[in-house]
C-alpha cells in the first residue's frame, strides 16, 4: 500500500509538474515525494537496505509509465510515423523500420524511469539525513 | 540524481539535441507528431477580421479586408507551415549555416557560407532591402508579412517548435526585412549566379582560340529561340534592323583586346546545378478548345523537401490571387487571378563577371585603375560556429565589387573580384505584388519594369484574349564577348558602364503562329541588336514548339506536355551510335543493342532502353573529355552536350576522341562508341544484374531531398519518367517543382501539383503527400474562390482571425 500511495503520488505530481516545466521535473516530483515521505532511519540493518530500492523503483516506475504512455499517445496521433524516422535517423538506417517506434518509446520511458527513481532516491537520502 | 540531470541535458554533439528535452512527451519531438497547431483566433497586429478558408489539401484562402492584413496572414500562415524551411534558406543565404551545423567536413559548409559572403549576398539584400523600404507600397507589404511571421514565433514554446530546431537544437530569430529580401537574392543565387568566365579563360589559355570556339560555340548547332526567328527580307539591306525598337549603339570594344591568358586554379567553385531550368507556354483562343488563352508553368529546381513553393490563394479589396509562393517572400511568384496569369522560366543570361585585381603590394590596400592607385576597403566577416572557435575573413572590397577569390579562398593565385547583377539595389518584391493584381497586358507591362534579377522570361496569358512573353532582367550593353572570359579590373572600358533600355528586352505579344513558350534557350535569334552570353538549353525548346505548333490544345494537352518524356537528344544521336556499333555482339549486349533499336526515345519510368542509352551516352562523353579535362586540373566547364553530339556527327577524328593515357594508339569515334558501350553494359550488369532489372526510375533515382540533408525525412528512387532535356525534366536531384495549367475565361480553371506537402513537418503524413500524385501525372484542381462562401459543399476548414491590439 505504501509503495502505491508513493507511486501514484509521484505519477500525479509529475504530470501536473511536467506540463508547465521542462524534463527535470520528472526528478523534481518524484524528489519532494521521496523527500516528503522520508522515513526516520530505522535501527535494524535490513529495513535501510529495503528502503532503497523501496523508493526507486516507484519513482522509477511512476516516470516510466508516464513518459512512456505519454509517449504513446502523442505516437498514435499519426501512426507512429514520426518516432519510427527518429528512430532511423538516430541508428542511421538506410530504410525506415515501424518498429523504431516502439524502441523510441521504450528509449522515453527509461529515461523518465531514471529521472524518477533517482529523483525519489536523492529525495528519500536527503530527507532521511535531515531527520537524523 | 543531478549528475543524470546534467547529462541528459547537455547536447549529445556539437548540432544535435539534449537527450532529456528531445525525448520528452511533454514538449520533445513526440509533440511533433500531432498535426499543426489551431491557429489561434486573436492575433495582435491585425487590424480587421480576417476569414481564411484552408481546403481539403491545406490551402489557405486568405480572406482579409485590406492589404496590410492580407500579407500579415500569408506571413503568419506560412510561418505556422514552413517556419524552420523559411529561416534556413536564409541562413544559407546569408552565409550563415556553420552556426547551425559546424564547418562540415573539409570544411564544407564554411566554405559555402563564406563563399556566400564573398559573392556579396548581404551587401544585394541589404541594397535591395533599402530599394525596398523607399516604396511606400512594398514597404507597407513587407513590413506586414514581417509582423505576420514574428506573430507567429512569439507563440511558439519549446512544444510548438519545429522538428528541426529540436533536432539541431536552436531557436528561431525574429523575422526581419532583411531575410525576405536575402531569400530572393537565394532564388537569385540559384537561378543568376553561373558564370564561366573562370572556366573560359583557362581553357582558352590551355587550347587556343580555334579549339576553345569549337568546344563552346555561342550558339547551338540547331535552335528554336524565345522570339520566332525574323525572317530577313528578301530585297534591301542586310543590315536592317528586323526589330520593332532603335538599338542603342553597342560600346566599342577596348583597343587591342585579348582575353587575358591564365591559368587560373582553384578547389573552390561552387556553382549552382545546370539542371535548374523551366517551361512555360501560352496557347492563344485561336488554338485553344476553349477558344480562350492557356498558359502553362512548370519550373525545374532542386527537388527538396519541404518544397520551395508553398500554395496559397490572396483575397482582399483589389486583389484575388492563387498560386505558388516562395516561404519567406510575400504575395504569389507563379499564379493566376481573374483576368491573368502568369509563369516564368530562367533567362540564363550572363550577369555575373569576374575581375583581376592588381594590387600595389602585400598589404592590399591600393590596387590599379585606369594608371592610378585606388584605395581598398576591408571588411572583416565573422562566422560563429556550431561546436568550435570564431572564424575571420577579411574580405577586400573594390569599387567593382568584393574580392571573391584569392590567396584565402580557393587558392587563387590571381586575385579577382566579381561583379554581379543581383548585387545591386532593386525592387523584385514591386514587380510580383503589381503583377498579383495585374488586369490586363499594360500592367504586366508596367510590372516587368521594376524587375532586375535574376532575369526571367515572364508568360502571360489574359482572359481578355492576349498573350505575350518579356525576358525581363537588367542587363549590360556589352561589346561582343565582353565578360565571357576574366576581365581587368584596371580598365575602365572593361567595366559595365552602360545597360540595354528595359524596353528593348526580347519580347512578343500575340504572335502569328498562336502560342509563347520558353524553355531556358537563346532568348533571339542572331538579328537581336545586343550582345549577350550565358547558359541556354538546347532541346527542350525544340520538342515543345513543335509539341505547340499542333491544333486545337486543351488543358489535357497542357499536361501532356509537361510531362511528355520524349527524349530529343536521344533521338539526335542515338541513330549515329547505332550505325558505328559492331554487328557482331552477343549475349546481353546483342540484347540491349535490340532493345535500343526498338526504342521510341521515350524515358518512361518502366522502360530499360532509356536506362542503357544514358549510361552508353555518359560513359562516351566521359570518355571524350574526361582524360583531357581531369589531367589539366583546372576549373573548366565540359562542353555541353548538343556542342559534344554536334561534333561526334561532324567528325570521325578529333583530337580529344584520342585517350592520352593509352600512348602508341590514336582512338577515333568508332572506337569510343564501342568501347564505351561495352563498358556501360558491364556496369549495369554489375551493378543492377539482368536486364530486365534496368528500370529507368530505378538507375535514375529521382529523390526529394530534406534540406539538411537528413535521409529518414528525405524520399528516394521515385518512380517517375522524364530526365535532363527533356520536357519532363526530372532528373536525379532537380525537376519541376510546380507544375501550372491555368485555362483564362469568366472564371479561371486551373490544375497544379508539386513534390512535397504544405506542412514542413516530417512529423506530419501530409509533409511529402503530394509527391505520389506528382510522380504519377495527377494535378489537383485548383480552388479559386471568389469569397469564403464559394466553398460551401467542399471539405473545408474555416478560421476567423480578429485584431488582439491589447
Amino acid at each position: 500500500m505504501k509503495f502505491l500511495f508513493r507511486f501514484l503520488l509521484i505519477l500525479i505530481l509529475g504530470f501536473f509538474l511536467m506540463k508547465v516545466l521542462p524534463f527535470w521535473s520528472a526528478a523534481l516530483a518524484a524528489f519532494v515525494v521521496g523527500l516528503g515521505l522520508s522515513e526516520k532511519r530505522k535501527r535494524r540493518m535490513f529495513a535501510k537496505k529495503q528502503a532503497y530500492p523501496f523508493s526507486f523503483w516507484a519513482g522509477f516506475l511512476a516516470m516510466f509509465l508516464l513518459w512512456g504512455g505519454m509517449a504513446v499517445i502523442k505516437d498514435q496521433q499519426n501512426g507512429g510515423l514520426l518516432s519510427a524516422k527518429i528512430a532511423q535517423l538516430i541508428t542511421r538506417s538506410a530504410e525506415a523500420d515501424p518498429s523504431g517506434s516502439w524502441t523510441m518509446i521504450l528509449a522515453a520511458a527509461l529515461i523518465g524511469g531514471l529521472l524518477g527513481g533517482f529523483g525519489s532516491l536523492s529525495g528519500n537520502l536527503l530527507g532521511e539525513a535531515i531527520k537524523h | 540524481m543531478l549528475v543524470l540531470i546534467w547529462v541528459l541535458g547537455r547536447p549529445i554533439g556539437p548540432a544535435t539535441f539534449a537527450t532529456g528535452r528531445f525525448f520528452n512527451p511533454f514538449e520533445g519531438f513526440w509533440c511533433n507528431a500531432a498535426e499543426s497547431p489551431a491557429p489561434s483566433g486573436q492575433l495582435p497586429g491585425l487590424k480587421e477580421p480576417v476569414e481564411v478558408v484552408f481546403d481539403e489539401r491545406n490551402v489557405p484562402h486568405i480572406f482579409a479586408r485590406n492589404e496590410e492584413d492580407l500579407t500579415y496572414m500569408q506571413g503568419y500562415l506560412t510561418a505556422r507551415d514552413r517556419l524552420w524551411q523559411m529561416e534556413f534558406q536564409v541562413f544559407a543565404a546569408g552565409g550563415r549555416l556553420t552556426e547551425l551545423v559546424g564547418r562540415g567536413p573539409n570544411d564544407a559548409v564554411l566554405n559555402l557560407d563564406r563563399q556566400a559572403r564573398r559573392q556579396g549576398m548581404i551587401m544585394g539584400a541589404r541594397n535591395s532591402r533599402e530599394q525596398v523600404m523607399q516604396n511606400p507600397e512594398t514597404r507597407s507589404v513587407i513590413q506586414a508579412y514581417t509582423r505576420g511571421i514574428n506573430a507567429f514565433i512569439n507563440q511558439l514554446d519549446f512544444a510548438h517548435l519545429p522538428l528541426e530546431y529540436k533536432l539541431l537544437n536552436y531557436q528561431p530569430e525574429p523575422w526581419t526585412e532583411l531575410k525576405t529580401a536575402l531569400l530572393l537574392k537565394y532564388m537569385a543565387n540559384n537561378l543568376s549566379a553561373r558564370a564561366d568566365d573562370i572556366a573560359y579563360t583557362n581553357a582558352l589559355s590551355l587550347w587556343g582560340k580555334e579549339v576553345f570556339d569549337l568546344l563552346y560555340p555561342e550558339r547551338p548547332y540547331s535552335e528554336s529561340p524565345i522570339i520566332p526567328e525574323k525572317v530577313p527580307p528578301r530585297f534591301g539591306r542586310r543590315s536592317l534592323n528586323l526589330w520593332e525598337f532603335e538599338p542603342e549603339p553597342p560600346p566599342p570594344p577596348p583597343a587591342n583586346y585579348h582575353p587575358d591568358s591564365l591559368l587560373l586554379p582553384s578547389d573552390l567553385l561552387n556553382q549552382p546545378d545546370r539542371n535548374i531550368g523551366s517551361n512555360n507556354w501560352a496557347v492563344s483562343g485561336k488554338k485553344s478548345v476553349t477558344g480562350k488563352p492557356l498558359l502553362a508553368s512548370d519550373p525545374h529546381l532542386g527537388l527538396n523537401l519541404p518544397s520551395i513553393w508553398y500554395e496559397i490563394q490572396l483575397n482582399a479589396p483589389g486583389v484575388n490571387v492563387y498560386g505558388a509562393s516562395l516561404p519567406g517572400a510575400p504575395g504569389v511568384i507563379i499564379g493566376f487571378n481573374d483576368s491573368i496569369a502568369w509563369g516564368v522560366t530562367n533567362a540564363g543570361r550572363d550577369v555575373m563577371d569576374f575581375y583581376r585585381i592588381t594590387f600595389k603590394d602585400d598589404k592590399r590596400e591600393e590596387y590599379l585603375f585606369e594608371g592610378r592607385w585606388m584605395k581598398t576597403s576591408q571588411e572583416i566577416d565573422t562566422f560563429y560556429i556550431k561546436g568550435g572557435e570564431v572564424f575571420y575573413d577579411t574580405v577586400i572590397h573594390t569599387h567593382i565589387g568584393p574580392v571573391m577569390y584569392d590567396r584565402n579562398f580557393g587558392n587563387m593565385p590571381v586575385p579577382l573580384a566579381v561583379k554581379w547583377m543581383a548585387q545591386q539595389p532593386s525592387n523584385e518584391a514591386l514587380t510580383f505584388l503589381k503583377l498579383n493584381r495585374a488586369r490586363n497586358y499594360e500592367d504586366y507591362v508596367e510590372a516587368l519594369t521594376h524587375y532586375q534579377c535574376p532575369a526571367q522570361n515572364f508568360v502571360f496569358a489574359s482572359a481578355a484574349g492576349d498573350i505575350a512573353i518579356w525576358q525581363q532582367g537588367k542587363f549590360v550593353n556589352k561589346w561582343m564577348q565582353q565578360g565571357r572570359f576574366v576581365l581587368d579590373g584596371a580598365r575602365s572600358d572593361h567595366l559595365w558602364n552602360s545597360y540595354i533600355p528595359q524596353a528593348h528586352n526580347p519580347h512578343i505579344l500575340n504572335p502569328e503562329r498562336g502560342f509563347v513558350s520558353s524553355a531556358n534557350q537563346h532568348p533571339a535569334d542572331p538579328t537581336y541588336p545586343y550582345y549577350y552570353n550565358g547558359s541556354f538549353e538546347g532541346y527542350r525548346n525544340r520538342r515543345l514548339n513543335e509539341l505547340l505548333s499542333r491544333d486545337s490544345l486543351s488543358l489535357e494537352d497542357m499536361k501532356a506536355f509537361q510531362q511528355d518524356n520524349y527524349g530529343l537528344m536521344a533521338a539526335d544521336v542515338l541513330p549515329l551510335l547505332l550505325s558505328e556499333l559492331d554487328t557482331n555482339l552477343q549475349g546481353v549486349e546483342l540484347q540491349a543493342r535490340r532493345e535500343l533499336e526498338g526504342w521510341n526515345y521515350m524515358y518512361d519510368a518502366d522502360l530499360i532502353a532509356p536506362t542503357i542509352y544514358q549510361c552508353w551516352w555518359d560513359s562516351l562523353y566521359a570518355s571524350i573529355w574526361e582524360d583531357e579535362f581531369k589531367a589539366a586540373g583546372l576549373p573548366l566547364r565540359r562542353p555541353k552536350l548538343s556542342t559534344t553530339i554536334g561534333l561526334l556527327r561532324d567528325s570521325a577524328q578529333f583530337r580529344f576522341y584520342d585517350n592520352i593515357h593509352t600512348p602508341g594508339q590514336v582512338e577515333d569515334r568508332k572506337t569510343l562508341i564501342n568501347q564505351s558501350f561495352r563498358q556501360a553494359i558491364a556496369h549495369l550488369s554489375q551493378e543492377m544484374g539482368e536486364p530486365q532489372n534496368w528500370l529507368w526510375y530505378v538507375y535514375k533515382n529521382t529523390q526529394v531531398v530534406h534540406l539538411a540533408r537528413l535521409r529518414p525525412f528525405s524520399r528516394y528512387q521515385i518512380r517517375i519518367g522524364g530526365y535532363q532535356h527533356i520536357l519532363n525534366a526530372t532528373s536525379r536531384r532537380h525537376g519541376p517543382s510546380w507544375r501550372m495549367v491555368v485555362a483564362l475565361g469568366d472564371k479561371p480553371e486551373a490544375y497544379g501539383v508539386y513534390p512535397g506537402g504544405q506542412t514542413g513537418n516530417p512529423g506530419s503524413k501530409a509533409y511529402d503527400g503530394f509527391i505520389d500524385n506528382w510522380a504519377s501525372g495527377d494535378y489537383f484542381k485548383l480552388l479559386f474562390m471568389r469569397s469564403p462562401e464559394d466553398a460551401i459543399g467542399q471539405d473545408v476548414k474555416k478560421q476567423l482571425f480578429s485584431p488582439n491590439n491589447k
